[in-house]
């Protein structure tokens, strides 16, 4: 089963098996990964589950939505290049090892 | 009014999760409330809006991978359903002297009066908010604001029917008529007004309602957070799922009040302009005029959290009734019988902190995690302002600054945090709330309203993309 990284603020590393289709959003609920908070539910309506994605991964994913484009411009840490919302990332076998970095903060 | 013909099927068309269909005694309570429910919203919702077909969002579930169905929809045809997050069978009291025990799942008799009285009070903001915005559709700054406020309007329709969900399954009686007099209270009114103050303010213009949705909706999710800690399961469940539409709301003002600082910025950046007047001059809103609404609104919204110092609050806590921010992340004992907690006060011409029993100060708890989350957005709008290269920063006035109730109350508090005396505070206060002249100023660029798909009003600017993927030129409502 493919792998998301999930490197919080201070640094610290958790490796969570995630299967294919799910988003790295859900997956990091379900394993208690304290740095998403997902206020709307994962349906791209707010910005508290950003994260910086490594650039090493960036260019796998499918671009961003108009919508999510408009999200991550309020997002509580100001976004950059490689921003994306977790919610808006499903898994591929294709992303395994996905590295996703936490902001400091999300609201 | 209602007639036959409006009707609707409340059981295929009202989407839930809870089973409707099967249960009989809920059904004929439904059947009862919900003709009422239709005919205060011709009465009390969106004014002239009823043929109008808009670009809104249903709940159709609680999944994650889309909870949410977007489709042209007349708003009294809007299915306004009932959903609860799923059950989770180990949940258990998370707080107080049941903590450790299952999460009821009826209401615990004890507890009945007090949390009839919470589900009423948190109720009877969802219709208030609908009536205190009812106008504003005649003059909207464009059609994507129109579909927002409208969204907003439908979904606080729904946290009212998810409420009274609750109050007709598990209150019996007393649960129907508070739910019919949730229908009869109306925002403002001398004689049957709504229960918060806040929620009887008027909801005059646009930047009103962009500061309401950023400053008072999140009031609203700060204590469904906290309502969604609750060890009575059902209330938790709803609260939870509501949050993921108040989230929306809160992006309508934040997003709405941004656009207008950015459409203010563009234009003395241009002008190269800096004096109010100027401002005003060239038809939008200068930033002292936004400052002021700031400080109205965000005054307001903290005396929503209530006393500072509350025996209630502790009593809701320690019965496991209602939950602290974000309560199962806390490292704590989830007790909080021997902590302390710090709360002003007015002595003389000083503000001092002193130390309470943390149960006691759970209303000022909630309002500090409120506060913190406020300056998080506040930065982002001085982003704006500061992207523009312009000098203005928008400020917090001190927490005791326009304060009815709580420790500030009756006290005149400058901005800055110093204690004035009355006669201070009558020649100053208009410098930071505003004025008869304010509210005619901005009201004054307001008149009409702008429908041509793609067009914004000259005071805001237009987003920076549509909704759902839409392009800015949708035609986001349809006037038939």
């Amino acid at each position: 089963m493919p792998k998301v990284i999930y490197v919080s603020a201070e640094g610290e590393k958790k490796e969570v098996e995630t299967p294919v289709g799910t988003t790295v959003m859900s997956a990091a609920l379900k394993n208690g990964i304290d740095g998403i908070v997902a206020e709307c539910g994962g349906v791209c309506m707010c910005s508290t589950c950003h994260v910086f994605v490594d650039e090493k991964f960036f260019d796998k994913l499918p671009p961003a939505s108009d919508t999510e484009e408009a999200v991550l411009e309020i997002s509580a840490e100001e976004r950059q290049p490689t921003s994306r919302l977790s919610c808006q990332i499903k898994m591929t076998d294709d992303l395994d090892g996905l590295i996703v970095r936490l902001p400091a903060k999300q609201r | 009014m209602l007639n036959d013909s409006d009707k609707i099927d409340y059981i295929d068309k009202i989407p839930n999760n809870v089973d409707l269909g099967r249960d009989k005694v809920l059904q004929r309570a439904l059947e009862h409330w919900q003709p009422a429910y239709l005919n205060w919203w011709y009465d009390m919702g969106p004014t002239e809006s009823n043929p109008f077909h808009v670009y809104l969002r249903t709940a159709m579930s609680v999944e994650p991978d889309g909870w949410a169905q977007f489709g042209y929809v007349r708003m009294p045809e809007y299915r306004w359903g009932i959903f609860l997050q799923p059950r989770d069978p180990d949940r258990q009291v998370n707080f107080g002297v049941h903590k450790g025990d299952p999460s009821w799942q009826e209401v615990p008799g004890e507890y009945r009066s007090t949390l009839r009285r919470i589900i009423v009070t948190q109720g009877d903001t969802e219709p208030a908010s609908v009536e205190q915005q009812r106008m504003l559709g005649l003059s909207c700054p464009s059609l994507y604001d129109l579909r927002n406020i409208f969204q907003v309007n439908v979904e606080e329709g729904r946290h009212l029917w998810a409420m009274v969900y609750l109050l007709h399954r598990y209150f019996g009686r007393d649960g129907r008529e508070e739910a019919e007099a949730l229908l009869a209270r109306r925002s403002g009114d001398a004689d049957n007004p709504r229960i918060l103050g806040a929620f009887n303010e008027p909801t005059p213009d646009w930047l009103a309602f962009f500061m309401f949705t950023f400053f008072t909706d999140r009031d609203g999710k700060f204590q469904l957070c906290a309502l969604a800690e609750s060890g009575f399961d059902p209330l938790a469940r709803t609260c939870r799922f509501m949050l993921t539409e108040e989230a929306h709301h809160m992006f309508v003002g934040e997003t709405g009040v941004a656009r207008i600082i950015q459409r203010t910025c563009e234009v003395m950046a241009q002008n190269k302009i800096d004096d109010p007047a100027d401002v005003r001059a060239m038809g939008v809103i200068d930033l002292q005029t936004l400052q002021k609404y700031l400080n109205f609104h965000y005054s307001v919204t903290l005396d929503l959290y209530g006393s500072d110092v509350s025996s209630n609050a502790a009593n809701y806590y320690t019965n496991g009734l209602k939950g602290r921010f974000e309560e199962t992340k806390l490292k704590d004992d989830h007790l909080l019988a021997n902590d302390e907690y710090p709360v002003y006060e007015v002595v003389g011409d000083q503000i001092r902190a002193y130390k309470v029993p943390a149960l006691t100060a759970l209303n000022e708890r909630l309002r500090d995690d409120y506060i913190r989350e406020i300056e998080s957005g506040l930065s982002r709008w001085n982003r704006v302002i500061e992207k523009a290269g312009l000098s203005f920063r928008l400020t917090l006035p001190h927490k005791g600054f326009h304060r009815a109730i709580g420790n500030f109350a009756g006290h005149k508090i400058s901005p800055d945090g110093r204690v004035m005396t009355e006669a201070e505070w009558d020649k100053r206060h208009h410098e930071w709330l505003p004025a008869a002249a304010d509210h005619a100023y901005v009201q004054s660029l307001m008149r009409g309203r702008v429908v041509e798909p793609g067009k914004f009003a000259n005071w805001i600017a237009p987003p920076a993309r549509g909704i759902n993927s839409q392009p800015l030129n949708f035609e986001y409502v349809r006037f038939n």
